[in-house]
C-alpha cells in the first residue's frame, strides 16, 4: 500500500535539494572567475544569471523548507535522483545562454551528459566556446564524476546522519572511511591529488608539442577532468585526435584506467595495501574483458587491413577500447571511422566493452566489473555444483578489499541491476531502429549513452529527434544512479498521485 | 606553556605522502603492464595478417 507522502517529507526533500542546488550555485562560481580573468563578458554576464538563478533557488528552498528533521533512507534515494534533474534544468542555463545550443534540451541534454560522466554533446561550433564554458562543461564532469552529492556532502552537509542515503542513493555504496562525510572527503582527496598529478602531466606534454603555455595548462586541466570523471568531453570538436601525440594518448589512458578504479580500491592501495590492485575482482574482471575485447578488435582490424602497422593498430584499437570500458568516451578517431573502418565486429567488441564498463563506486558507469565478477563466479559455482557429489558443500567467494562468501543475495542483486541495464541498452537500441538509425549503430549510441559512456558513431547530433534526445537523457540519468534512487523517485510521485492520506 | 599544534591534520599529513605516492605509482604500473600486453597483442595480429 502507497502512503500519501505528508508535508514534513516534502519539507525535508525540498531542504537537502536546495543545498545540493546551492553546491551547484557556487560550482559555477569557477567558470565565472575563469571568464572574469581572460575578459569574456558575455560569458560572465551568462555566469551570473546562472549563479543567481541557482542561489536564488536553493535559498528559497531553505526558507521556504524549514525542518530539523534528518533524511530518512527514501527521503535520501528522492534527493539523489530529483536533485540531478534540477541541477541539470539549472545547470543548462550556461549553454543555454551562451547561444551554442541549438535548444534548451539540447543544453539540458549536455549538462545531463556532464553530470553523469557521460560525454555525448550536441553544443554547436565548439571549437569556439569561450574558456568560461569550457570550464563549466568539464567542471561538470569532475564533480559529476565524484557525484553531486558527495560535493554537497563534503563542503555542505555539516555530520547529517541520513546523509548517507543520499550519498547511496547516487549509486555509491562504500565508505572508505567510518563516517560518509570523511568518505566523501577521502573521495576528493584523491580526487584532487590525481587532478595535480595529471594536469602537470597534460599540461608538459602540450607545451612539448608546442601549445602556448596557458592554453596547454588549461587544455591539461580540461583533458585530465574529462579523462579522471572518465566523462570524455575535451575542448576541441575533434576530442583527443586533435593532439595526434603518443604521449597524450599514454597520458590519458592511465588516468582514464585510474579513474576507473573503485574509490575504495584507490583508498587500500594509497594505504598500502598495493597487492589489492593484483586479487581484486573489479581489477581482475576488468583485466579480462579489456583484453578480450581489445584482442578481437586488434585481430579483426588487422585481417581488414584498416592500420598499416603494429603501431597505429594498437594506438587505435587500444585507445578506443580502453575509452569505451572505462566509459569514458575519449576518440582518437574520426566519428564516422567506427562505421567506415571499423565494421560490424569492431563496434560490436567497443559495445561489448561499453556495456560492461567501470567499477563500482568509481567516476564510472555501465553494469560494472564488480557484478561481471559476480555472476562469473556464480556460474563457476552452480556448474562445479553439477558436476561435484550431491553431499559436497560447494561455496565461492569473492575478493574486494577482503573475502567476500557469494550469498545469494549478492548474486540475486548484481543480476537485477545486470538485466535493469540490458533492458535499457535494448530500449536505446531499439528506439534508434524504430527512428530509422541502423541497428547496430544505434546499439552502440543507446549503450555508450545508457552506460555513461559517450563515444559516438555519428547518431548524436542536433538534428537528432526529440523523442531520442529525452530517452537518452533518462538512459544518461538511469545508467549513472543505477536505477534504484530513479525508482525510489517514481514511487514518491506515484504516491502523492495514488497513494492513501 | 601550550603545546605547539601541529598544522598539518587528517587526510593530507604529510608522513602519509609517500604511501599515497607509491600507491598512485601501482596504480600506473598496473596501467602500464595492459598496455604492453595490448601492444602484444597488436604486433602479433600484425604478423599473422
Amino acid at each position: 500500500m502507497l502512503l500519501r507522502p505528508r508535508l514534513e517529507d516534502h519539507l525535508v526533500i525540498g531542504k537537502y535539494t536546495g543545498k545540493i542546488i546551492i553546491g551547484v550555485g557556487l560550482l559555477m562560481v569557477v567558470p565565472l572567475l575563469t571568464s572574469v580573468v581572460l575578459a569574456e563578458w558575455d560569458t560572465v554576464l551568462d555566469f551570473v544569471i546562472s549563479v543567481a538563478a541557482c542561489l536564488i533557488f536553493g535559498f528559497s528552498t531553505q526558507l521556504l523548507c524549514r525542518t530539523e528533521r534528518d533524511l530518512s533512507w527514501s527521503h535520501g534515494m528522492v534527493v539523489a535522483s530529483g536533485s540531478w534533474i534540477v541541477a541539470t534544468v539549472l545547470g543548462a542555463l550556461p549553454h543555454w545562454l551562451s547561444g551554442h545550443a541549438g535548444s534548451y534540451l539540447d543544453a539540458m541534454f549536455d549538462v545531463m551528459s556532464g553530470y553523469t560522466t557521460t560525454g555525448l554533446y550536441l553544443l554547436q561550433d565548439l571549437d569556439h566556446i569561450s574558456h568560461g564554458l569550457n570550464m563549466w562543461r568539464h567542471l561538470l564532469t569532475y564533480a559529476g564524476g565524484q557525484g553531486i552529492v558527495v560535493v554537497a556532502l563534503t563542503f555542505l552537509f555539516k555530520g547529517a546522519a541520513g546523509a548517507y542515503t543520499a550519498y547511496v542513493g547516487e549509486g555509491k555504496d562504500e565508505r572508505l572511511l567510518p563516517n560518509v562525510i570523511q568518505t566523501a572527503r577521502a573521495i576528493w582527496f584523491v580526487s584532487l591529488t590525481w587532478l595535480a598529478v595529471g594536469t602537470a602531466a597534460l599540461a608538459v606534454t602540450g607545451m612539448v608539442l608546442g601549445q602556448e603555455p596557458l592554453r596547454a595548462v588549461l587544455h591539461g586541466l580540461w583533458v585530465f577532468m574529462g579523462a579522471w570523471s572518465t566523462g570524455g568531453f575535451a575542448p576541441q570538436s575533434y576530442n583527443t585526435l586533435y593532439y595526434h601525440s603518443l604521449g597524450y594518448e599514454l597520458v590519458t589512458i592511465v588516468i582514464m584506467i585510474a579513474g576507473s578504479f573503485n574509490f575504495a580500491l584507490h583508498w587500500a592501495v594509497w594505504t598500502g595495501n598495493r597487492k589489492e590492485l593484483l586479487k581484486n575482482v573489479e581489477t581482475i574482471s576488468f583485466a579480462v574483458t579489456l583484453s578480450f575485447t581489445v584482442l578481437i578488435a586488434t585481430f579483426a582490424l588487422a585481417k581488414a587491413g584498416v592500420y598499416p602497422d603494429a603501431m597505429a593498430l594498437f594506438r587505435k584499437v587500444f585507445y578506443q577500447l580502453v575509452s569505451g570500458h572505462t566509459t569514458t568516451g575519449f576518440s582518437s578517431i574520426y566519428v564516422r571511422a567506427f562505421v567506415t573502418q571499423w565494421g560490424p565486429i569492431g563496434l560490436m567488441a567497443t559495445t561489448m566493452a561499453m556495456a560492461i564498463g567501470a567499477s563500482a563506486c568509481s567516476t564510472g558507469g555501465g553494469i560494472k566489473g564488480i557484478r561481471m565478477g559476480v555472476i562469473s563466479k556464480a556460474l563457476l559455482q552452480d556448474i562445479r555444483r553439477a558436476i561435484s557429489p550431491e553431499r559436497a558443500v560447494i561455496t565461492a567467494k569473492i575478493h574486494h578489499i577482503k573475502d567476500v562468501a557469494l550469498g545469494d543475495g549478492v548474486v540475486r542483486s548484481a543480476m537485477l541491476i545486470t538485466i535493469a541495464y540490458l533492458s535499457l541498452y535494448g530500449l536505446t537500441a531499439i528506439v534508434g531502429t524504430l527512428h530509422g538509425y541502423d541497428f547496430l549503430q544505434s546499439a552502440f549510441e543507446g549503450v555508450s549513452a545508457a552506460s555513461n559512456t559517450g563515444l559516438s558513431c555519428g547518431v548524436t547530433s542536433p538534428s537528432m529527434p526529440s523523442v531520442m534526445k529525452v530517452l537518452y537523457i533518462l538512459a544518461m540519468w538511469l545508467g549513472r544512479l543505477e536505477f534504484m534512487s530513479v525508482f525510489a523517485l517514481g514511487g514518491h510521485l506515484l504516491s502523492m498521485v495514488r497513494g492513501r492520506g | 606553556m601550550r603545546a605547539v599544534q601541529p598544522r598539518e591534520r587528517g587526510l593530507a599529513r604529510r608522513e602519509r605522502w609517500p604511501l599515497y605516492a607509491a600507491g598512485l605509482l601501482a596504480e600506473t604500473r598496473f596501467v602500464l603492464a595492459l598496455t604492453a600486453v595490448a601492444f602484444l597483442m597488436a604486433v602479433v595480429a600484425k604478423a599473422v595478417f
